[in-house]
């Protein structure tokens, strides 16, 4: 509250433009601190443009078009392509900021997954988007943007805004992911990596307000899958435990498919002369549903959590989880 | 100022970020849903056709620019397009009215036309009709020469012969009897559950 006294007389004019300048900045000063007049300022407002409804009157049929064209020339609208790309990352942003907005403050107090409270959450997964915004060359807009969650947002807007207008050659451009082990990849699988990590975190933050998990569709969990796969063989090279020979991975449940996952990176010489084919036995065979799998992948299942079956090598087979589980985004 | 009476409308969520997503669909989308209504008040506001025209072009395309801008927690989409959308035509009237001298008319709005099969904008418009009439019609006239002729409370208390202070006072009163009707119809943006005043 402030001390002024409440402008209550100009609340009225003020709802329908109908002040002064110097009132309107009085009124809109005053109301920042005052929830009272705030409130009854945004429903007299709101109130009045319902008269807006009152004298609707079709346009005419030449005016759509018109419309859609200035529009297309203002700024490009993305293509398809990008779309199916785009969607599920904005789907998850969408998600992750209708929690946020919907916090008590007392809950921006709690502890989530693997980190203190809810404000690290978010600040870690906005150093996690801006390895892709940065490499884009994206600015938000706000950059002074003093709260936590609108730095959050406005940068993924500013990203989602130039990925949307980039168009599909723009997919192919090598930005950095996030993850222990800096590596440069196509932004078309850094926006996978963006959709997982900002599903991964608006999950972390339902289970700790005791929510129900909401995983994406399936088809976008086995695009997480596919894309966690390809840096797995490296990955497993990196981490000591490269061999020879593949896994068969059967992911279970809707969305769910199959993979021949080889065990490294390093190409395995031919035995015989021409024979590329892969080797039609793997060494093992592990067998989990796609969600858990991908709850693997962030590091938020453990392999025994995970439930996966295991046939075959089961040394292979476990090096080959283990590694896939430190393929998060923590 | 504060977050929108109600609720957020999940819809208007969805539109605004798929149109900062570039999704052309959302745009065309929100000109099927909400053009009657834009068009309908530039033209009631300005009386000229081209203008309409041009002004539901500006805000469409606006929208479309900086979705960003629209903030769907703070009011629903199509208030804030006809907010949009009256003040690019009132800067349109006082450029106009610097030219020709101007004498306000104390007019009702004309009925909605031509959107009859437009469900949804129809019967909204016809439940708002019944609140406006509704109103003591001291109260409907200020509303109406501000609202729909882009007068400031002095110009409405000229217009009336009425004191200034009383043109605020029936401009508030008016805004606030037409909410409590609204939200008696069943108008969930205006739902007030406690008031503290």
């Amino acid at each position: 509250m402030t001390d002024d006294p409440h402008p209550e007389d100009l609340l009225g004019a003020y709802a329908v433009d109908a002040c002064a300048a110097t009132e309107v900045a009085t009124v809109a000063e005053h109301a920042a601190d005052c929830p009272r007049c705030a409130a009854e300022g945004t429903r007299l407002a709101e109130a009045a443009q319902w008269l807006g409804v009152l004298t609707a009157r079709r346009p005419p049929a030449t005016l759509r078009t018109r419309v859609l064209e200035a529009a297309r020339a203002a700024r490009p609208a993305r293509e398809p392509e990008v779309g199916q790309l785009l969607d599920p990352y904005a789907r998850q942003v969408a998600a992750f900021d209708r929690l946020l907005a919907g916090l008590e403050p007392d809950q921006w107090r709690l502890a989530t997954a693997k980190y203190d409270n809810v404000g690290e959450l978010v600040t870690h997964l906005t150093a996690s988007d801006a390895l892709v915004a940065d490499d884009l060359g994206v600015q938000a807009r706000s950059a002074s943007e003093p709260q936590i969650r609108r730095r959050w947002r406005a940068q993924a807007d500013a990203l989602l805004r130039e990925v949307a207008s980039g168009g599909p050659r723009l997919l192919e451009r090598q930005v950095r992911l996030a993850g222990k082990a800096p590596v440069r990849r196509p932004l078309r699988e850094a926006l996978v990596q963006r959709t997982f990590e900002t599903w991964i975190h608006a999950d972390d933050l339902r289970t700790s307000l005791r929510l129900p998990t909401e995983p994406p569709r399936p088809d976008q969990l086995a695009g997480i899958a596919s894309f966690a796969l390809a840096l797995l063989p490296g990955a497993i090279d990196a981490a000591g435990r490269g061999r020879p020979g593949q896994v068969r991975l059967v992911l279970t449940g809707p969305g769910g498919t199959e993979h021949l996952v080889a065990l490294s990176a390093v190409p395995v010489p031919a035995t015989t002369g021409g024979g590329a084919d892969p080797p039609e036995g793997a060494v093992a065979e592990v067998v989990v549903p796609l969600v858990r799998f991908c709850r693997l992948l962030a590091g938020r299942l453990s392999v025994l959590e995970s439930g996966a079956e295991i046939r075959g090598d089961a040394g292979a087979a476990t090096d080959f989880l283990e590694v896939a589980a430190t393929l998060g985004c923590d | 100022m504060t977050e929108v009476l109600g609720g957020v409308d999940d819809n208007d969520v969805r539109l605004r970020d798929a149109l900062t997503g570039g999704c052309e669909e959302a745009l065309a989308e929100v000109y099927d849903t909400h053009s009657a209504t834009v068009y309908g008040l530039a033209l009631r506001l300005t009386g000229d056709r081209g203008a309409a025209e041009d002004i539901a072009q500006e805000v469409f395309v606006e929208l479309w620019m900086r979705p960003e801008r629209y903030d769907p927690r703070r009011t629903r989409l199509r208030s804030w397009l006809c907010m949009i959308t009256r003040r690019r035509a009132i800067d349109w009237l006082r450029r106009r009215r610097t030219q020709e001298h101007y004498a306000p008319v104390l007019a009702e709005p004309a009925a909605a036309a031509g959107v009859e099969d437009d469900v949804l904008t129809a019967s909204l418009a016809a439940q708002v009709r019944l609140a406006v009439d509704e109103l003591p019609s001291q109260h409907r006239q200020a509303i109406l020469l501000a609202y729909y002729q882009g007068l400031t409370y002095q110009q409405v208390a000229r217009a009336l012969n009425i004191p200034e202070g009383t043109a605020k006072s029936r401009l508030r009163s008016g805004l606030r009897r037409l909410a409590d009707a609204l939200a008696a119809a069943g108008f969930d943006d205006l739902a007030v559950s406690k008031r503290t005043d």
